[in-house]
């Protein structure tokens, strides 16, 4: 912003950091880890702020992982160990944003807005992601080092320069991350038996930024983006998802799905998004696509706001053997829209993970070595199907502070239509991106309006 | 990679959008005023406004078994490079081939594997391994066509034995100029200011020149050694003779003018009556600073620790970034710093690093940079993009043990990135191993924006860069267990610091801003 004159780098240490070499993991240390930005006349520049730390994984016994023992999701790397954050304002703490299932929100995020270009290179640095899963089997016998970008709607806003004023401001933030349990976060052959993780040398790295006179120019009213989360199951092929999400200002939803068995499982990758899949009758395998025939969204029970249906049925190939789906084509247009619900979020570029991961083939380029997610060594049949998959739709000016729908008394409908056989449950998280906003009061009252 | 914004010269004269879609643009083609294996010189006409799309086109023959440098490519060849107006220095850049190697890793792979292998020769693509788990190799696809271009993929690369890859027959170097390829290095990355201020060359009294300081033809500038008869264990010896070829070396310049529009004053003469008047423009330049992070003598057991502090003397300029290369001092005009990567790496040591900052006699960080994910993340910020590099080629973490009973530092099997069978034209890839780690300080407001005071003023004090270095391991050192030499290392600072220039009556003049 123009008006910051002068910029100060700081270094947050966490606020529950007990001594030297402290560890933070559900197994052997803290399981949630506090960072407080005080209260200043500064603006916390968010686009700087980084969550540094190391990540090490272990076997049950405290022994290097060898391949495919212990590993992190390829996709989203260490976002996968936090299962929840929560943002407050300090000085009142009055909550701005709860992410509830924050590694889900991330398999949507980032293998949806980031291409090769970014896996293959940075992404391997802030999350130590690499979306090939013999990259991250390597990634997993030493420590990994990560500078995250804090992925929560508060700080990937059009506003991101935060005001910290008590007055004219959040008041200061406190955040909080809740680690993932191990069977969560990890995945890997060793992970059920007690493979875990430790999180060391945390700090939050960023940057304020300080205006001319020394006090933040006066404001009436701050807003922010800000995510929100809800589980459903889905199991019958024609499914309908009501929600009331109490928000009134949605700029964007997307809901993605893996095999509820696959949740917190330990010998599956968690934070995959895979398609629809019916289990196979005999194995209990998830390994039969399940396609998606017709996607609709409804506010108070009317279509909206697509006036149709997202109708993929032409697509839909049925044939005779195990998986009689399997055959079935790309659904371009579902696609379409679930990537226009999340790109424009996280990346001014247009890149994703394209062709052989959105499609759900195993190689691309008939070279198993380049970008293969799904090596079958150390992951399960269903693995083949670690697809960017999911379906969203945008419904509203994500970047700016335009056009936005009101959920505040109209429930939010989801409804699925696809060729699942009612024996074949599919966890489908949904996640709304919207618009929040902190009122001040001219008594010093404040309020904040989702 | 950097998204700063253009002065428009015609809108600061009170040029209306509309008058300004009137533009001309010629290309001329010039020759070098003067030529030498250690200099080139080419003077600007004095015509037109100056565009940023200025390039040099140049050939390298090489000698038997020599190639570029593999990241580097042509900017290996470039020690110095300065733009005068008359006798005054208005931008210079020194040790080119840091620059333009750092500054190429903030581009996005694919635009590397696309156009940095032809303009400046640059390969940085990298794959899996086949057959092994992870580690990464220089190309981008398997093969199963031995030698053939079918299996080049888009980097370039061409695997001429299993495990080994080379440059596409067509980016290689030969020793012949009708052969060897031709390079264009867009000046407007080695000049900021080309990119940030259209010189209005047709309005100055003197002549813009361009001045080419080539590094001297010994190891690890020019070129590296290579060798296409599989891994070769120690240096491949460098042969000499590899040398610009005169008759190759051309200016591409876009000069751009505006056209009369009936019933208006002259576009052209409205902005020289308003640089007759005077006109005051910001811009940026780099400072160079060298320094030495010296070896230990034969024995000296690890981890050892060595503290640098590196003084900038830059009195009042403002100063919006800091980057740092340590790259291998060559023990000798034919030792190569790196096989690959030749003098143009940066060397992580495995077991830790920290950097602070001093500016004004105030610390920059709260606490000394002290992991490789803080620097990673502070580099990032210079360009406000992240640098685009995977981490093997970045940090050591993760690639090392320093378990009790293990040396210091020593590379592992289980995590290390690149392989030490596979190999980049007869050297193993593990000569990539964390090679790459700039560090950088960003100290600008907006790293988007060019506009005075867009980063912090020095005061009379020096600035310190403070670095130490626990040094050990295995890429750290020569010689066998109790016989260890502890490399040296150099130390290269830039600092791209802001300028002011006043453009008045026909003349240039350059003050810190």
């Amino acid at each position: 912003m123009s008006q910051i004159v002068a910029t100060r780098k700081f270094e947050i240490a966490p606020d529950n950091l007990t001594g030297n070499g402290q560890v933070w993991s559900p197994q052997t240390g803290n399981p949630i880890i506090t960072f407080t930005i005080a209260n200043s006349e500064m603006y916390l520049r968010s686009k700087n702020l980084k969550l540094c730390f190391d990540v090490e994984l272990f076997t049950a016994g405290g022994g290097v992982p060898t391949n495919g023992q212990v590993q992190l999701s390829d996709r989203i790397g260490a976002a996968g160990l936090f299962s929840q954050l929560e943002i407050n304002n300090l000085a009142l703490n009055q909550n701005l944003e709860t992410i509830r299932n924050f590694g889900r929100l991330q398999s949507s995020l980032l293998a949806n807005g980031s291409g090769w270009d970014d896996y293959t290179t940075y992404l391997s640095n802030e999350f130590g992601a690499s979306a090939n899963i013999n990259i991250n089997n390597r990634y997993s016998k030493g420590v990994i080092s990560c500078a995250m970008p804090i992925m929560a709607g508060l700080f990937l806003g059009a506003n991101r320069d935060i005001p910290l004023s008590n007055d004219n401001g959040v008041g200061g933030l406190f955040l909080k991350f809740s680690l993932s349990p191990n069977t969560s976060a990890l995945f890997g052959t060793a992970v059920a038996a007690g493979g875990y993780y430790n999180i060391k040398n945390v700090s939050l790295m960023g940057e304020y930024g300080m205006v001319a006179s020394g006090k933040l120019p006066n404001i009436e009213s701050y807003s922010f983006s800000a995510f929100s989360s809800f589980y459903n199951v889905i199991n019958n092929n024609d499914s309908t998802f009501q929600v009331s999400p109490s928000l009134n200002a949605v700029v964007s939803s997307y809901t993605n799905f893996i095999p509820v068995t696959h949740v917190s499982n330990g010998a599956e990758d968690g934070y995959k998004t895979t398609p629809l899949l019916n289990k196979d009758p005999t194995t209990g395998v998830y390994d039969q696509l399940a396609p998606i025939t017709r996607v609709s969204w409804t506010r108070s029970g009317i279509l909206y706001p697509l006036q149709f249906g997202i109708d993929e049925s032409a697509m839909v190939q049925e044939t005779a053997g195990a998986n009689v789906f399997g055959n079935s084509k790309f659904e371009a247009e579902r696609q379409y829209y679930y990537s226009m619900a999340i790109r424009p979020k996280t990346s001014s570029q247009t890149d994703t993970l394209a062709g052989q991961n959105s499609e759900g083939l195993p190689f691309a380029n008939g070279d198993v070595e380049h970008n293969t997610v799904s090596t079958t060594a150390n992951i399960a049949a269903s693995g083949t199907y670690a697809n960017v998959y999911g379906v969203g739709i945008r419904l509203g000016d994500m970047m700016g502070t335009g056009s936005s729908v009101n959920f505040k008394t109209s429930p939010y409908g989801l409804r699925i239509q696809s060729k699942l056989n009612g024996s074949s449950p599919m966890a489908a998280f949904t996640f709304f991106l919207y618009r929040s906003r902190i009122n001040y009061g001219t008594n010093g009252v404040v309020q904040i309006i989702n | 990679m950097s998204k700063r914004q253009t002065t428009d010269l015609a809108n600061l004269v009170g040029i209306s959008k509309k008058e300004s879609n009137t533009q001309r643009v010629e290309t001329i083609l010039l020759e070098p005023r003067s030529f030498s294996q250690s200099q080139i010189v080419f003077d600007l006409p004095q015509q037109g406004i100056l565009s940023d799309d200025i390039a040099l086109q140049i050939q390298l023959t090489t000698a038997a078994n020599m190639d570029i440098p593999l990241v580097a490519g042509i900017g290996g060849l470039f020690n110095r490079c300065e733009l005068f107006f008359g006798t005054t220095l208005i931008n210079s850049v020194t040790e080119v081939g840091h620059l333009l190697q750092v500054q190429s890793l903030f581009k996005d792979q694919d635009v590397r594997d696309y156009s940095e292998q032809t303009y400046t020769g640059g390969f940085s693509g990298l794959k899996a391994e086949a057959g092994i788990r992870g580690r990464l190799q220089l190309n981008a696809f398997n093969t199963t066509l031995l030698g053939t271009t079918a299996s080049t993929g888009i980097t370039g690369l061409l695997q001429t034995t299993a495990g080994e890859v080379n440059k596409l027959s067509a980016f290689r170097t030969t020793g012949a100029a009708g052969t060897t390829p031709e390079y264009c290095l867009k000046l407007k990355t080695l000049f900021p200011i080309l990119s940030q201020i259209p010189l209005p060359l047709f309005a100055l009294k003197e002549r813009l020149r361009f001045v080419f300081h080539l590094n001297p033809d010994i190891a690890g500038t020019r070129v590296v050694g290579v060798n296409t008869a599989g891994i070769t264990a120690g240096n491949i010896a460098f042969v000499a003779g590899n040398d610009v070829v005169e008759t190759s070396c051309k200016l591409s310049v876009d000069l751009i003018y505006y056209e009369d529009m009936p019933g208006t004053p002259n576009p052209m003469m409205r902005i020289q009556d308003e640089l007759d008047k005077g006109v005051s423009l910001v811009y940026s330049d780099y400072i160079t600073v060298l320094g030495q992070i010296p070896n230990f003598g034969v024995g000296q057991a690890p981890p050892i620790t060595q503290e640098r502090t590196m003084l900038l003397g830059l009195d009042h300029q403002v100063v919006r970034n800091l980057i740092l290369a340590f790259p291998t001092q060559p023990t000798s005009a034919t030792d190569y710093g790196n096989p690959i990567l030749g003098n143009f790496e940066s060397c992580s040591t495995p077991i830790g690093t920290q950097l602070q900052v001093s500016i004004n006699n105030e610390n920059i960080f709260p606490s000394p940079l002290n992991s490789d994910a803080k620097f990673y993340n502070e580099l990032s910020q210079i360009y406000d993009t992240p640098l685009k590099i995977n981490r093997g080629l970045y940090s050591a973490v993760g690639q090392v043990t320093t378990a009790p009973g293990v040396t210091q530092g020593t590379i592992t099997a289980p995590g290390r990135a690149f392989s030490d069978t596979t190999a980049i034209r007869g050297k193993p890839n593990e000569s990539l191993q964390y090679n790459l780690q700039y560090l950088g300080v960003n100290l600008s407001k907006n790293s988007n924006a060019n506009y005075a005071g867009n980063g912090i003023q020095i005061g009379r004090q020096p600035v310190q860069i403070q670095v130490t270095k626990e040094r050990g391991g295995t890429n750290d050192v020569s010689g066998g267990v109790g016989a260890y030499i502890w490399k040296s290392y150099r130390m290269i600072c830039f600092a791209e610091c802001e300028r002011l220039m006043t453009i008045r009556a026909g003349n240039i003049f350059i003050s810190g801003s």
